[in-house]
C-alpha cells in the first residue's frame, strides 16, 4: 500500500513520496500551470501525452482522493478564472508540498535522463 | 426553486454503477464522477467512441470500487484496534474467552476432519473404490479382522473378471510378532496382493515395494516391506542391504523396501508396520472373510456403473466360491450375496465407525460452549457500548451516519473474533493432540494437519461469533438520541431495568445451555462409571492372560498337544500366588466371538461357543448353578458335553429339566455337526462386550475342540497383583520351556482400553460442562455486578433509609434467582428434547434420567448463588454517603 499520512506538515520530505505513480505525476504536472477541475485535468493529460494516457473518471478521482489525503493538492474555495468558471465543478490546486514533490520527481527523471545520455543510451544532445 | 429536468437514462445508469462504491466516496465524488462522465460522453463524436467511454467508465468503477471498500475496511480495522488496545483488560479477557471457545470447537473439528473427511495420501485418491458385499455378510463364516470383507477365493474371482477398474488389489490386516523367544514384539501387519502398491501409486522411499514376482511364489514368500516409521524405530533408519532381515512370526524375511513417511496404510487412525505378500491360493479357505478389496476406477466409469457390472458378476463369483461343509440353507445364503463398489477415497477406519457419533456430539457440545462464551462477550460489549454512549452521541451529532457507526462497532467485534479465531486455531493444535493422546491406548495414529477445511471452519466460526456478539451491541449503542445521551452523560439512557433486558435474556440463555451441557456431562460421566464398575458376572481383578505358542507342537498328533497343554496349565497353577488357570478358545469381554447354529429337538437357534479347560469357571469366578462344571475327565475321547447359561435354557429349553438334554451344532468347515449333552447350568454373564445383553452361551471342554492348535490362551487368577503373577509365569516358561513363545496381558487393562470412547466422552463432556458452568457464572457475576453499579443510587437510598445487609443481598439475589428459574425451566425442556440423541452412547442409564437432571439443576443453582452472592454482598457494603454523593 502507498504511504499514508494523517496530518501533513512542512517537515514532510518531498523525497519520501518518490518515485510517484505515473497517474499521480501527470495530475500534478497538469495542475502545475493553473488550477483545474477534474475533467480539465483529464483533457490536459490526454492532450500532453497525445492520447497515450487516458485517465478514467474512476481512477482520476481515486488519485484525487489520495492526493488530497496526502496534502499534495487542495480543493479551492473560490473559483480561479471567472470567465471560464463552471459553477458546478470542484477545482483543485497544487499545495506547496505538492509543488515540491512534483519538482523533486521531475528532477529525479532529469537525472535519470542525463545518466542515460552519459552511458550512451540516448544521444548526448537533446 | 425550479425543479431540474430529469437526467438522461445514461446518467442514471452511470449513477447506478456508482452504487458499487462505499457511501462516503459516493457522497464525496459521485456528482463529480457523473459530471465528468457526461462531459466525456458529450465530447465523444462517434458511436464507437461513446462505446469506448462506456467501457472505460465500467472498467474504471469495477477496478476502483473494491479498492475503496478495502480502504474503508482497513480504516475501520485500524480504528478498531486502537479502540481495543485502549482497554487492555477487556481486550485480553475477550480474546482469551474466544480463543478457548474457538480452540475447543476447532480441535474437535480437526479430529473429525482427520478421521473422516480427509482423502488418503495417495495420488488421485478420489478414484479409489471399495468392493464389498451389499449389506455385509451378516456374520457368515469366520470374520477375523475388522477390515475383512471378502474371502480370498472371491478376491481371485473379482481380479479375474472385473472390468470397471484399471486395477484392483486385496489387503488384510493382522497382528505380527517380530523377534524371537523372550524378545517378541508386536507389529501391525498388512497383507497385500501384488497390485497393492502399483494401483495405489505409492513410490518406494527406499529399495522397492512388493511386486507380482514377490507373490507369484507359493505362500511361503519371505520378502517384506516396512513402513517409514517402523524402519526408523526398529531398523534405526539404516540403509537397506541384501542382508537386511527381520524375523517375522518366526521366519526370517528380507526387507526389500520402505514406504514413504506419509503412507500409513488404508485404515485411517492406524498405522501398519510391515507389509507382507498376501497369499491367495485357489484352494484358500472359502469361509474366512479376511481380505478387503479396492480398486481404481477406469476413466469414464462411475461407481454406479462399476457396481452394476459387479452385480452382474456376483452370482457367478459366489457360485464358484461357495464353501463346502455348510447345510443347504447357509450355502444358499452365501450364493445370494451381491457385490457393489463404494467410494473409498478417504480410506476405511475402525476409528471412524467407533467415534463418528461421539465426535459429532462433542462438536455440538463445544459449539454450545462457544455460544455461551459469545453471550458473555456480547454482554461485555453491551456494557462497553453503554460506557461509550457519550462518544457515540458526539459522533452522531457531528453527522456520522449510523451505518458507519454500526460498522465501526462490528469491526471491533470482528477484530476480536479474527484474533480469537487465530489464537483458537493455534490452541486447537495443542488440544487435538492432547485428545488423540487421550484416545489412544497405543496405536491411534492420526495426522493432524491444518487442512483448508479446518481453516475454513475456524473462519466460519469467527464470522459467526462476530455476528452473534457484535451486531446486537452495535445496534444498541447507535440507536440512541444524541441529545439524551449528552444530557445524561452516557449513564441513564432509559429506565435501568429495561436496558438490561437483552443482557438478562443472554444470561437466561447461558443458564439454559449450561444446564444442557451439565446434563450431558453428568450423563457421560455416570455412564462411564457404570461401565467401569459394572459387574459382568466375570472376575476382572487379579486375572492375567497368557498367550503361549510352541511351534514344534504342530507336528504332533492332537492327543499329545492336548496333553502338553494340560501339563502346562498344571505347571502354571503350581506357581506361587497363582490360584487357578485355564485354557480358553475365546477371551470374554474383549470382542472376539464364535457362534454356532444349533438345533435342540425341533427348535433352531444359535449360541456363543467357548471351549475351555477344567478350571475355567473357578478362574473367572462363574458359579455352576446346577449340574456340574467341566472336569479333567472330559477327555478328547469322552462323550461331548456342554455347560450352558440361563439365557440358553430360556431360549432352547423353556420347559422341563435342561440337564441331560442334547443339542446338535450345524456343520461348518472343520466343525462337523456335533451332538452335545447339557451337563451344567451357569448364570448369565457378558460374553464379548460389556454392552451386549445376555446371549445364549455354551461352554465345551477345550480337549474336545474340533481343531487342536499348537498355541493357546490361558487365563490366570492370582492372589498377587497380575504383574507379579505374570513375572513368575514368564520365569517358569523361560526356565522349563525355553523354546516357547509367550505374551502376557492384564485382563482389566484390556477391558478398560476398550472403553476409550466412553472415557473420551466422559472426560470431554465433563470438561465442557465445567467450562460452560464457569462461563455462565462469569456472565451472571458480570450482570449482577453491572446491575449493582447501575442501582448504586437506589441501593444507597435504601441503606440510608435503614435497609440492612441481608435485605440488600436478598434484593439483588432475588433478581438472579428469577433468571435462574427461567433458565432452568428452559434448560430442562431442552435437555429432555436433546437427550435421545445420546441414547446409544449411554450405558446403564436412561437418556431421561431424573437423578441426572436434578443433579445438574442443583449444581447450577449453587454456581448461580455463588456468582450472584459476591456482587450482592458488595452492594450491601455500599457506603450510602459516598454512593449518593457521586451523583
Amino acid at each position: 500500500m502507498s504511504p499514508r499520512r494523517a496530518a501533513v506538515t512542512d517537515d514532510d520530505s518531498p523525497e519520501s513520496f518518490l518515485p510517484l505513480p505515473r497517474d499521480t505525476f501527470h495530475i500534478l504536472v497538469s495542475l502545475g500551470d493553473r488550477d483545474r477541475h477534474g475533467y480539465s485535468v483529464m483533457l490536459d493529460v490526454a492532450d500532453r501525452t497525445d492520447g497515450a494516457l487516458r485517465l478514467s473518471p474512476s481512477s482520476l478521482y481515486a488519485s484525487i482522493k489520495r492526493l488530497l489525503g496526502q496534502g499534495l493538492i487542495e480543493e479551492l474555495d473560490e473559483r480561479p478564472d471567472p470567465r471560464n468558471d463552471d459553477q458546478r465543478r470542484r477545482y483543485y490546486r497544487l499545495t506547496r508540498l505538492g509543488r515540491r514533490v512534483a519538482t523533486a520527481e521531475a528532477l529525479r527523471l532529469q537525472r535519470l535522463l542525463s545518466d542515460a545520455r552519459a552511458t550512451g543510451l540516448l544521444p548526448k544532445k537533446a | 426553486m425550479a425543479s431540474s429536468p430529469a437526467p438522461p437514462p445514461r446518467t442514471r445508469a452511470f449513477r447506478f454503477l456508482l452504487s458499487l462504491y462505499p457511501g462516503e466516496f459516493r457522497d464525496e465524488y459521485g456528482r463529480e464522477l457523473a459530471l465528468v462522465f457526461a462531459d466525456r460522453y458529450r465530447d465523444a463524436p462517434t458511436a464507437w467512441q461513446r462505446a469506448v467511454v462506456w467501457a472505460e467508465a465500467i472498467g474504471g468503477v469495477l477496478r476502483e470500487a473494491p479498492r475503496e471498500h478495502m480502504h474503508v475496511l482497513m480504516q475501520d480495522l485500524r480504528f478498531a484496534v486502537r479502540v481495543l488496545v485502549r482497554t487492555p483488560g477487556f481486550f485480553v479477557t475477550a480474546l482469551l474467552t474466544l480463543a478457548l471457545g474457538v480452540g475447543a470447537t476447532t480441535a474437535i473439528f480437526q479430529l473429525i476432519d482427520a478421521v473422516g473427511l480427509r482423502q488418503l495420501p495417495v495420488p488421485a485418491a478420489h478414484e479409489l473404490a471399495e468392493l464389498r458385499i451389499v449389506g455385509g455378510n451378516g456374520g457368515f463364516g469366520i470374520n477375523p479382522g475388522f477390515y475383512g470383507q471378502l474371502t480370498r477365493p472371491v478376491w481371485n474371482e473379482i481380479r479375474a473378471h472385473q472390468e470397471g477398474f484399471t486395477g484392483v488389489f486385496a489387503w488384510g490386516t493382522r497382528e505380527l510378532r517380530t523377534g524371537q523367544g523372550a524378545d517378541l514384539r508386536r507389529a501391525s501387519g498388512l497383507d497385500v496382493s501384488a497390485e497393492f502398491f502399483s494401483v495405489l501409486g505409492i513410490r518406494p522411499w527406499r529399495g522397492r515395494l512388493l511386486q507380482p514376482e514377490d507373490t507369484a511364489a507359493p505362500c511361503d514368500a519371505s520378502r517384506a516391506v516396512v513402513s517409514h516409521a517402523f524402519w526408523q524405530a526398529q531398523l534405526n533408519g539404516r540403509e537397506l542391504t541384501s542382508g537386511t532381515r527381520l524375523t517375522i512370526n518366526g521366519t526370517l524375511h528380507d526387507i526389500i523396501g520402505v514406504t514413504p513417511p506419509e503412507f500409513f496404510g488404508l485404515a485411517v487412525g492406524e498405522r501398519f508396520d510391515i507389509a507382507l505378500p498376501l497369499c491367495a491360493p485357489p484352494n484358500a479357505r472359502r469361509e474366512v472373510f479376511d481380505v478387503a478389496v479396492m480398486g481404481r476406477l477406469r476413466p469414464g466409469w462411475t461407481i454406479a456403473r462399476a457396481s452394476a457390472q459387479l452385480n452382474a458378476l456376483s452370482s457367478g463369483i459366489f457360485e464358484a466360491t461357495a464353501p463346502t461343509g455348510y447345510n443347504a440353507a447357509s450355502t444358499e445364503r452365501f450364493k445370494a450375496f451381491r457385490l457393489a463398489a463404494y467410494p473409498a477415497g478417504s480410506g476405511v477406519s475402525r476409528l471412524r465407525t467407533q467415534f463418528d457419533t461421539s465426535l459429532k456430539l462433542l462438536l455440538v457440545i463445544s459449539g454450545l460452549v462457544l455460544l455461551i462464551a459469545c453471550a458473555n462477550l456480547a454482554n461485555l460489549m453491551m456494557a462497553r457500548a453503554t460506557a461509550r454512549a457519550r462518544e457515540v452521541a458526539v459522533r452522531l451529532a457531528l453527522g456520522a451516519s449510523r451505518t458507519r457507526l454500526v460498522r465501526q462497532f462490528v469491526a471491533e467485534s470482528c477484530v476480536l473474533a479474527l484474533l480469537g479465531a487465530a489464537l483458537g486455531v493455534g490452541l486447537a493444535q495443542i488440544l487435538s493432540r492432547v485428545l488423540v493422546w487421550g484416545l489412544s491406548n497405543d496405536a491411534v495414529v492420526l495426522s493432524l494437519t491444518v487442512s483448508w477445511r479446518v481453516v475454513l471452519f475456524a473462519a466460519a466460526v469467527a464470522v459467526g461469533t462476530c455476528v452473534v456478539f457484535g451486531v446486537a451491541p452495535a445496534f444498541r449503542a447507535t440507536h440512541i438520541e444524541p441529545t439524551e445521551a449528552m444530557k445524561t452523560g452516557g449513564r441513564g439512557l432509559s429506565a435501568g431495568r429495561d436496558r438490561l433486558v437483552v443482557q438478562r435474556s443472554m444470561v437466561v440463555m447461558q443458564i439454559t445451555v449450561s444446564l444442557v451441557l451439565l446434563v450431558a456431562a453428568l450423563m457421560f460421566v455416570r455412564s462411564f462409571r457404570n461401565l467401569i464398575t459394572f459387574d459382568p458376572g466375570i472376575r476382572q481383578d487379579g486375572i492375567s492372560i497368557a498367550f503361549v505358542a510352541f511351534p514344534w507342537l504342530g507336528k504332533l498328533p492332537a492327543e499329545q498337544i492336548v496333553d502338553f497343554q494340560r501339563q502346562l496349565v498344571e505347571e502354571i497353577q503350581s506357581v506361587p500366588g497363582v490360584r487357578n488357570a485355564a485354557i480358553t478358545s475365546n477371551l470374554p469381554l474383549l470382542g472376539s466371538s464364535w457362534t454356532h447354529g444349533i438345533t435342540l429337538d425341533q427348535r433352531k437357534w444359535w449360541a456363543r461357543f467357548t471351549w475351555v479347560g477344567p478350571g475355567y469357571f473357578d478362574t473367572v469366578g462363574i458359579p455352576v448353578l446346577r449340574g456340574r462344571g467341566l472336569t479333567p475327565h472330559d477327555m478328547r475321547s469322552s462323550p461331548r458335553v456342554a455347560v450352558v447359561n440361563e439365557e440358553f435354557v430360556r431360549q432352547l429349553v423353556p420347559d422341563g429339566d435342561p440337564i441331560g438334554r442334547t443339542f446338535e451344532t450345524q456343520p461348518e468347515p472343520d466343525y462337523p455337526a456335533t451332538r452335545y449333552e447339557i451337563v451344567g447350568i451357569i448364570p448369565d454373564t457378558k460374553y464379548n462386550s460389556l454392552r451386549n445383553d445376555a446371549e445364549p452361551m455354551a461352554f465345551a471342554p477345550a480337549t474336545q475342540h474340533p481343531i487342536v492348535r499348537p498355541w493357546a490362551a490361558i487365563m490366570i487368577h492370582s492372589t498377587t497383583e497380575p504383574a507379579v503373577a505374570i513375572a513368575a509365569v514368564k520365569r517358569l516358561i523361560s526356565e522349563r520351556h525355553p523354546d516357547g513363545l509367550a505374551e502376557f496381558e492384564i485382563f482389566k487393562s484390556r477391558i478398560h482400553a476398550g472403553l476409550v470412547r466412553e472415557r473420551l466422552l466422559a472426560i470431554l463432556a465433563g470438561l465442557f460442562g465445567l467450562l460452560a458452568a464457569i462461563l455462565a457464572m462469569v456472565g451472571l457475576y458480570g450482570l449482577i455486578a453491572f446491575a449493582v453499579a447501575e442501582r448504586r443510587h437506589e441501593i444507597g437510598i435504601r441503606i440510608a433509609l435503614g435497609a440492612d445487609a441481608g435485605q440488600v443481598v436478598g434484593m439483588m439475589m432475588r433478581d438472579a434467582l428469577r433468571l435462574l428459574i427461567v433458565g432452568l425451566m428452559l434448560g430442562v425442556g431442552a435437555s429432555l428434547w436433546a437427550a435421545p440423541a445420546a441414547a446409544t452412547l449411554l450405558f446403564g442409564l436412561e437418556p431421561h434420567d431424573p437423578a441426572t437432571l436434578i443433579g445438574a439443576c442443583l449444581l447450577l443453582t449453587i454456581v448461580t448463588a455463588a456468582a450472584s452472592f459476591i456482587p450482592a454482598r458488595d452492594a450491601s457494603r455500599l457506603d450510602p454517603v459516598r454512593a449518593l454523593r457521586q451523583d
